[in-house]
């Protein structure tokens, strides 16, 4: 390749690729989410920034045909693969910084999120890569700039379009995202470069002709129905595949039975939102037909799935059983985008908890109620029985029942004095920032300050007089057991018993930046201190122990109790027979779908959340 | 630098006026740097050129002729693979010109019609691109000593250039890899007439050294006669000619014919088929046409009425007139 040509191309097309920098660091800095209202993926931004590959590729051949240096160079010892070569090379060249600067955000000063939050660089580069080819391809097809980013427009919208709504007409998906097309785009743009490359070499330059259109109209016919293969292809995803490239979290029913893990990441198909449920007994593993959802929440009986839609920041309820969802409409003023979403066993209720009000939800009529909580409270949480609902305020936790459905009127949430749950004003535990969390059954109350450093505070629920516990995390002893950094391929993986292939994972169960797991019977509890250390508090007698000596902390991983309340999965990785304090090991590790025993293997990708408890035997 | 460009090349080839293809050359087995063998191209409906069947040896100068329109350029893009034939094939020094591509234009130095250049770059600039090339045959002194010779700023911008010394920018850009076949399309058009003498001198340089075969496509019968010495003519709806220059201009002849009594202005002349009229007055018209001459005495004496007719030769430019006519004759 001509180092001098190369040169001059790139001179040539500084001025463009100059303008493509500013532009998409324009953007980012233009762009920031509205609080509420518009969704985080507005297209607009997106768009505007793969204007700057489109252009670059339609000012690559274009003017040269008009100004005449395409004729010139042709007759020139420089075969047209080479011409090609270089120019492709040099508009790539300025390619190149554009897309990093969207990409990496180690390179900003500026605190602009991406304009497509889930649009990792392998996305952005199928784009770019599109809009660049759409852009060469009209270039090479037109003999001026203007009509070759015209054309180049029509292209890149006409062809992302399709693709994009492939996902819909063709395989029935909800949501269409652009990330889901990534590898179609990519498809795409190397038959929009291929197409301009059998153009620019066989097209006649000198001449007008309706040949290289029709070549490259034909390449992009190929590449969208390769892009639709390549989608459909994605969507028919087996659980064994998914789980295999996968980062997971996700979602056990109460009763035991059905597992829902949320999987996420990028896929050779783009990037992916599943869900995937486990069912204990003959029941194979699926992962459910909707794309783009995650945090799922199971209903108390285990039947239906809540997911979260992020591209709409809407809920589905999803049932399980007959395999049919149904959209939940928030009403106006309320959104489900924050806010933990809670199932009460009192009914098929389900509230969704954010900005201080609480929306009530009729899963089978659809129809809610809005309730605001009292000034100054916030929802604890929902445990079993009477009075589900637990508040609190800067001093006191309540109890409260859960808004009707349909209301009679809209009115503010009743809190009965003789509902107190428990006092923390001498405490000085709770404050309007409190962070709390019920126990699985109820019966205690986790607080933490966020705002001080002060210590956790256990709540007995069941006995309101009972004075609120500190739970004292002390230095540990030298005595305990050192935590050992995690295997290289940590945590959890396909789990195999026998001919089952499926995975287990727990809730991430974090307070603040401690990690928490009752034991089954609620005796016990087991926290792990922010700097790795894990204590464990048996809450009748009140003794203390330290299960592991921490150097370093395990962010986003969890405690896990094994059923029989013995074994405890810590968040290193490691396994700890909690009676005799006694290391068991650290991989692999098993998990539990009620009574039935998983294995968990490695995994290179760094789960959400997740450990998982060993009951009794050797791992 | 004066140099003389009447000088007349010896004809590599018998001087002949036929429509077929000339046999090998003197070379024996070296292919001709260019050949056409039944090369046709249409666009559309519309043929351009067709039939066309000629070679242009080495060591020879040939002229490619025409009037406008007639496919001059688009033959020139033919032999030289830039467009790709409708019919027959084209031959490069023994090969495609499409597949040859990069190494055709290594040996070949091609000043164009429209003389396209890169527009961002200086002349030296260019001259850089073009040396890095080309490797190590572009011979930069001799660059140097042309561009010194043709007046050309080195820094001046390709943009800012007159067509005329575009045109010897692109010639001197030709001939410092010295190739063997030199294409030079219309390259004096527009220019000058000084200018126009400098530049013929130049090519007629080039066409002395070595053994380069030159192909020179003009519509300027002035600047053909003073340095070609073969010539193909191209004729709209006829099959080319093809020949020495001299004998293509003594296939002709030029003839005044005196009338008997006056012509009207709006009379229709039945000329015979071969003629081409030069000139009208209402007494006498001047003709030149192809082919024996007592066979066209005769139909003319049978078709006008002829008090005196005056035979003489014909000069290249009405030879050209004749020899180019459409396929119908007699117009002018």
């Amino acid at each position: 390749m001509s180092r001098t040509l190369w040169m001059r191309e790139v001179r040539r097309l500084a001025p463009f690729g100059t303008g493509s920098l500013l532009w998409v660091y324009g953007s980012r800095l233009a762009y920031q989410p509205p609080p509420q209202g518009l969704p985080e993926d507005v297209f607009l931004v997106p768009g505007a920034c793969l204007l700057a590959p489109l252009l670059l590729g339609a000012i690559s051949v274009a003017p040269e045909a008009r100004t005449g240096a395409l004729a010139f160079l042709r007759r020139q010892p420089l075969s047209l693969s080479r011409q090609y070569l270089v120019r492709v090379t040099a508009a790539l060249a300025w390619l190149l910084p554009s897309w990093l600067l969207l990409c990496a955000d180690s390179l900003f000063a500026v605190q602009a999120p991406p304009p497509v939050t889930n649009g990792g660089p392998g996305v952005w580069a199928s784009l770019w890569a599109l809009a660049f080819g759409a852009g060469l391809l009209a270039s090479t097809i037109a003999f001026e700039a203007l009509s070759a980013l015209f054309l180049a427009l029509a292209f890149g919208l006409v062809g992302s379009g399709l693709l994009l709504a492939a996902d819909v007409l063709v395989l029935g998906m909800a949501p269409l995202t652009p990330q889901a097309v990534a590898l179609a785009a990519f498809v795409f743009a190397g038959s929009a470069l291929a197409s301009s490359y059998v153009a620019f070499v066989r097209g006649e330059l000198q001449h007008r002709s309706v040949r290289p259109l029709m070549l490259g109209t034909t390449c992009l016919a190929g590449a969208l129905g390769l892009g639709l293969l390549g989608t459909a292809a994605a969507q028919a995803y087996t659980v064994r595949a998914v789980v295999a490239q996968l980062p997971l979290g996700g979602d056990r029913s109460r009763a035991g039975g059905r597992l829902a893990v949320s999987l996420q990441g990028a896929t050779w198909a783009g990037d992916e939102d599943r869900v995937a449920v486990f069912a204990r007994g003959g029941d194979a593993p699926r992962v459910l037909d909707v794309r783009g959802v995650r945090r799922p929440v199971f209903s108390p009986d285990g039947g239906r799935l809540l997911l979260f839609d992020r591209q709409r920041r809407a809920r589905w309820l999803y049932d399980l059983d007959r395999g049919a969802r149904a959209e939940l409409v928030a009403r106006p003023g309320t959104s489900f985008d924050g806010g933990e979403v809670l199932w009460t066993d009192a009914g098929p209720l389900l509230l969704a908890a954010g900005s201080g009000s609480l929306a009530a939800f009729d899963p089978r009529t659809g129809e809610s109620n809005l309730a605001s909580l009292p000034k100054g409270m916030r929802l604890a949480g929902v445990r079993p029985g009477a009075h589900p609902l637990v508040l609190h305020d800067a001093q006191r936790l309540y109890a409260a029942d859960c808004p009707r459905v349909p209301a009679r009127s809209e009115a503010d949430l009743a809190i009965e004095p003789a509902a107190r749950l428990g006092d923390g004003s001498r405490s000085g535990a709770l404050s309007h920032w409190a962070e709390v969390v019920l126990s699985p059954n109820g019966r205690y109350a986790l607080c933490r300050d966020r705002d001080a450093a002060r210590p956790l505070v256990l709540f007995d629920l069941v006995t309101p007089e009972a004075p609120p516990r500190r739970l004292p995390l002390a230095a540990p002893s030298a005595a305990a057991p050192r935590a050992a950094p995690a295997p290289r391929e940590a945590v959890l993986s396909i789990i195999e018993d026998g001919r089952t292939v499926s995975r287990s994972v727990e809730r991430l169960r974090l307070l603040g930046t401690y990690s928490y797991g009752w034991d089954p019977s609620e005796r016990r509890l087991a926290l792990e201190s922010p700097g790795g250390t894990v204590f464990l508090f048996d809450l009748e007698s009140g003794r203390r122990a330290v299960l592991q000596s921490g150097r370093r902390s395990f962010p986003g991983r969890a405690l896990a109790w094994s059923p029989s309340g013995r074994i405890l999965a810590l968040p290193s990785g490691a396994v700890v027979d909690v009676d005799s304090a006694r290391l068991l090991g650290h991989a692999p590790v098993y998990a539990f779908l009620d009574e039935e025993r998983v294995l968990l293997r490695g995994h290179r990708a760094a789960p959400l959340s997740l450990a998982s408890a060993l009951a009794g035997g050797a791992p | 630098m004066k140099v003389d460009v009447s000088r007349k090349r010896p004809d590599p080839s018998p001087a002949s006026q036929t429509e077929s293809v000339p046999g090998p050359t003197a070379q024996g087995a070296a292919p001709p740097p260019l050949e056409a063998r039944n090369l046709g191209r249409r666009f559309g409906r519309r043929w351009v050129v067709r039939d066309l069947s000629f070679q242009v040896p080495r060591g020879s100068v040939t002229a490619l002729l025409g009037r406008n329109g007639v496919g001059k350029s688009t033959t020139i893009q033919l032999l030289l693979g830039l467009l790709d034939p409708s019919e027959g094939e084209a031959r490069a020094f023994g090969a495609d010109p499409r597949r040859l591509r990069a190494d055709l234009f290594r040996r070949t130095g091609y000043v164009s019609e429209r003389r396209e250049l890169l527009e961002d770059q200086s002349v030296e600039g260019l001259a850089r691109i073009v040396a890095e090339l080309h490797g190590p045959r572009f011979d930069r002194e001799r660059f140097e000593d042309l561009r010194r010779r043709y007046e050309l700023d080195p820094q001046a911008r390709c943009k800012t250039l007159s067509k005329g010394q575009r045109a010897r920018l692109l010639l001197a850009l030709a001939l410092a890899p010295s190739p063997e076949l030199l294409v030079l399309d219309e390259p004096t058009s527009g220019l000058d007439v000084l200018v126009r003498d400098d530049f013929l001198a130049g090519i007629a340089e080039a066409a002395a050294e070595e053994d380069r075969a030159v192909l020179l496509s003009s519509h300027l019968i002035d600047d053909v006669a003073r340095i070609c010495d073969r010539a193909v003519i191209l004729r709209e709806g006829r099959p080319p000619l093809c020949g020495d220059l001299e004998a293509l201009r003594a296939s002709c002849s030029r003839y005044l014919v005196r009338l008997k009594g006056v012509l009207p202005a709006s009379a229709s002349l039945p000329l015979p088929a071969d003629a081409v009229l030069l000139e009208r007055d209402p007494r006498a018209l001047t003709l030149v046409a192809q082919g024996a001459c007592e066979h066209l005495e005769a139909e003319l004496d049978a078709c006008l009425p002829v008090a005196e007719l005056e035979r003489r030769p014909a000069t290249l430019k009405e030879a050209f007139a004749c020899l180019s006519a459409p396929a119908q004759g007699g117009a002018s």
